[in-house]
This record gives C-alpha cells, structure tokens and sequence, in this order.
C-alpha cells in the first residue's frame, strides 16, 4: 500500500527527520552488543553444536555413526570386550575437516558416547591436524587461546 | 596597554598561528576518534578499542600509518595538479580557521590579545569566498587523477557545493541584514546589543544554514561525491598516505570553520546563552573561549549524529532539493527578514 502522505506541517517542521535523530539518540545509549573476542567469548546454547567429541567409556562400537554420517567423516573398528563384556572401540577416527556439524550422529548413538561440544575454535595449521583420534576425542582437544 | 603595530599585525597572530597549525592536526585526529566512536554507539557497537585504553591512541596508529605510506601517483596523472589539490584545500580550510572569533579579548603583559587572529572587517565575505576556492582543490583533484571514478566525483562534488552556495549566500545575507555589518566581532556585538541570539530571530535561517552547511562540506546526507559504496572514494580515491590525509585535514578544517560561522551568526559566537539578562551573570566566569568551543564541539556532534542517522540522498534528488527547495526558501526567508526590518523601522520612527 502506499505510503500515507505527509502534512504540510509535518514536511515544515521536519518531524520524520526528528523522530530519526532521536532515535538514534537512545541507540546511542544503549549498551553495546558487541563480543569482544578474544578477549571475551559469548556463553553458547547448550544445544550448540560444536567440536565433537565421543566418549570412551561408552561406546559400544555399533557403527550406526558410520553409517549415517553424510560425509562418511568416521572411521572406527570394534573388538569384542575382553572382560568388558561387550564390544569397544579399539580406534575411532573422527575428519573435522569433511564434517558438517549437522548432528545425526549424535542423534543416532545409543548409547549418547558421541556428542558436540560447545568448543568451536578448532582452526589448526594443517589439515591432517584435523582428524581426530580417540584420545583427542576423548579428552577434547586443546585449544590455544590467543594472548595478546 | 603597550600594543604596537608589530605586536598586533606579526607577533600575537604568529603566535596564535603556531598554537593553531601545531594543535589543529592532532584535534582533527580526535574529531575522527570520536566520529568513529559515535557512529559506532549509535550503531550499537564498540568502534575502535585495541589501540590504547578505548581506543584512545587509534589517531596516532593512523598518523604513523599514513606518514610512512609511499607517496605514488596515478602514472598517466598531472602530477603538479594532483600534488597541489590537496594542499589547496588544506590550506583554505587553516585560513578559514584565522577569521572565527573565539572568544572575548584578554590582556597579558599589558598587551591586549584578541582571540581572533584577524579582524577584518568584510570576515563573512571572505570566509565564504574561502568555501568556493575549496572547490577547485575538489575538481583539481579529480581530473589530475585521470581515472573516472574521481572525475565523476569531482564533477558532482563541484556542482553541488556551487548550488549549495547560492542557498548559504542568500541565509547568511538574512542575517546580515538584521546585523548591519560583515565583520565577524561585529556580528557578535550586535547579538549583545540585540540581547538575544540570532537564532531565535532566524529560526528559519537557522535551519537552511545547517542543511547548506552539512551540502557544502559534503557530509551524510550530501555525501554522493565521496560515497564510499558507490563511487570508491569519490575524488580522493588515487590518493593514499599523507596526501590523503590533506584531504581529510582539509575536510574537517572546512567543518569546523562552518560550525565556527553558524556559532558566530546565529548562536552568539563566544557569548553566554542570554548575555544581557542580569540573572545569569554568574556564568560570567567561564571564559568565552569555552563558550565557543562547546557550541562548535556540539555542532561538530551534530554533523556526526546526522551521518548515523541518515541515508543518503542520490545525486538528482540533491540537485533538486537545493535548486527547487532550498534556493527559494532562502530568498523567502531573506523577503520575509526585509518585511520585518522595515515593519519595525517604521514602527520605531
């Protein structure tokens, strides 16, 4: 619809261009929505999905992870528990490079060993940096915090 | 009182130069500090903060940057025009500085000093003859370029201020008028006389004066010839480094001797607010050079409360507000003025 026609008085006295400058006014008091990283990070949504990680204890190496990955980023192997009673993983390669934080294998576990932090600085210098064993998976990876 | 003639016309106005040229490069940096820190406030975010405690040490970083870039020029550009442009803008916008009265006469040593460097007594004229020589520094630049972008942006920067003159011209005559004299001082004195500001006087002055004021120094909203997003950088853009840095020097030089001659024509120049009404000479302590550097340091705020707050005008809709709008507002303004001078000659006699 078109827009409703100024009043000659409205048009004099300048009341739209006003009503601007005074708007802009209260912004200019108005705390600041800016995350001054690094110095400060944002507190992340617990269902934020970031860095993956996978507990050790937990899994039972079904691959139903390997399975629904998109990007086939997993690659695992079981073996049969010695004592444990049950298969585990014996090694479990997770490429942060190939995967897309989409959350289906976090979804699919059964057993809730895989799920996404909420780390999300996981930049490195190479790429082979990126493929996660089980013990960085485990533990989490070390992120090095930038000093000034 | 020992004031000769070498102590009024070579001796206090050097010194008073040199306070100005040494003092004027690092304020105009701040001004771009605290531009940038407002704009970014009203954009609800942080502006510049790394550099030093708030930012505060940003201006400096800036400088060094600019003074140790390497000097080039375009390699088909007429490069004495294109070293020159700069320099002439820089220089109009320093010499306008010399005619603002910035505040009352002191004496020291015996020796009366006046706060303005210069008292002619045709300053209004010559500022505003300054204003179009700061012109030619724009389409100078802009052709010794040889690159379209500047050209487009000088040409159009060119005929906008041109335009926006003729509005200003025939604003500040009103005012004239009513003031009786071209000189600077005496327009502050006949605003004592008067008891009251112009402003109040001229409201509508007033208001053409900001908005010619805000064309004529080509900032938001009357800033297409220096748009960023559509023209690069507009006639500036083969510049980089210290040449650069003219132009914006130049820049804010001109802003703040137009916030100056609004301060000085409409608001009293270093006067308090109602400087005859007896109740309120207690403010009389606060020396008029404060007075007069809170009411440019405001209109310099205003200029960038105005650049947060409005889109820009394209280029045609500019040309025609100030041929269609504002020119004709003014000269109505400048009639209705002549009415009243007369009305009340009449009345009075």
């Amino acid at each position: 619809m078109p827009a409703p026609k100024k009043s000659l008085a409205a048009t004099a006295l300048l009341t739209d261009l006003i009503t601007g400058l005074w708007t802009t006014l209260r912004y200019t008091f108005k705390p600041n929505v800016t995350v001054r990283y690094p110095l400060e990070r944002s507190v992340l949504h617990p269902n934020y999905r970031g860095i993956l990680r996978v507990d050790d204890d937990l899994c039972i190496a079904c691959f139903l992870c390997e399975k629904i990955c998109p990007d086939n980023c997993i690659v695992l192997e079981g073996e049969k528990g010695l004592g444990k009673g049950s298969k585990y993983a014996s090694y479990f390669y997770l490429d942060h490079a190939r995967c897309l934080f989409c959350g289906l294998c976090e979804e699919v576990c059964p057993v809730d060993a895989i799920y996404h932090s909420n780390e999300f600085e996981g930049a490195t210098y190479n790429r082979a940096d990126l493929v996660h064993d089980l013990a960085i998976l485990h533990k989490g990876h070390a992120i090095v915090h930038y000093e000034r | 009182m020992n004031n000769t003639w070498l102590s009024d016309y070579v001796i206090i106005p050097s010194i008073l130069i040199l306070a100005i040229l040494l003092v004027f490069p690092l304020l105009v940096g701040y001004i771009v500090y605290v531009e940038r820190k407002v704009l970014a406030f009203i954009q609800s975010r942080l502006g510049p903060m790394r550099v030093g405690p708030y930012g505060l040490l940003q201006p400096i970083a800036d400088a060094v940057k600019l003074l140790t870039k390497e000097d080039i020029a375009p390699r088909d550009a007429d490069v004495f025009v294109f070293k020159i442009a700069p320099i002439i803008l820089l220089v109009v916008g320093l010499t306008g500085l010399a005619f603002l009265p910035m505040g009352e006469g002191f004496t020291l040593f015996g020796y009366d000093i006046s706060l303005s460097i210069v008292d002619v007594n045709v300053g209004v004229l010559f500022l505003l003859a300054l204003m179009s020589l700061s012109t030619y520094s724009l389409v100078l630049g802009g052709w010794a370029s040889n690159s379209k972008y500047p050209l487009l942006g000088a040409l159009r920067s060119a005929a906008q201020m041109v335009s926006y003159e003729v509005a200003l011209t025939f604003t500040i005559l009103a005012t004239l008028m009513i003031a009786g004299t071209l000189s600077m001082n005496g327009i502050i004195d006949a605003q004592r006389e008067a008891g009251l500001w112009y402003v109040f006087v001229q409201p509508v002055g007033f208001v053409l004066f900001i908005i010619a004021m805000v064309a004529e120094t080509n900032r938001l909203p009357f800033d297409l010839p220096e748009a960023e997003a559509e023209l690069v950088a507009g006639y500036f853009t083969e510049y980089s480094g210290f040449r650069w840095s003219f132009f914006m020097l130049g820049e804010y030089a001109a802003m703040v001797v137009m916030s100056g001659l609004l301060v000085t024509l409409y608001l009293g120049g270093w006067m308090r607010p109602f400087p005859n009404v007896e109740l309120l000479s207690f403010l009389d302590f606060i020396p008029g050079f404060s007075w007069f550097v809170l009411k440019v340091g405001f209109f310099i705020y205003f200029f960038i409360w105005l650049r947060g707050t409005y889109p820009r005008y394209r280029y045609d809709q500019l040309m025609g507000l100030g041929w269609k709008v504002f020119i004709p507002l003014s000269i109505a303004n400048l009639f209705i003025t002549g009415l009243f001078i007369i009305i009340m000659d009449s009345l009075s006699s």
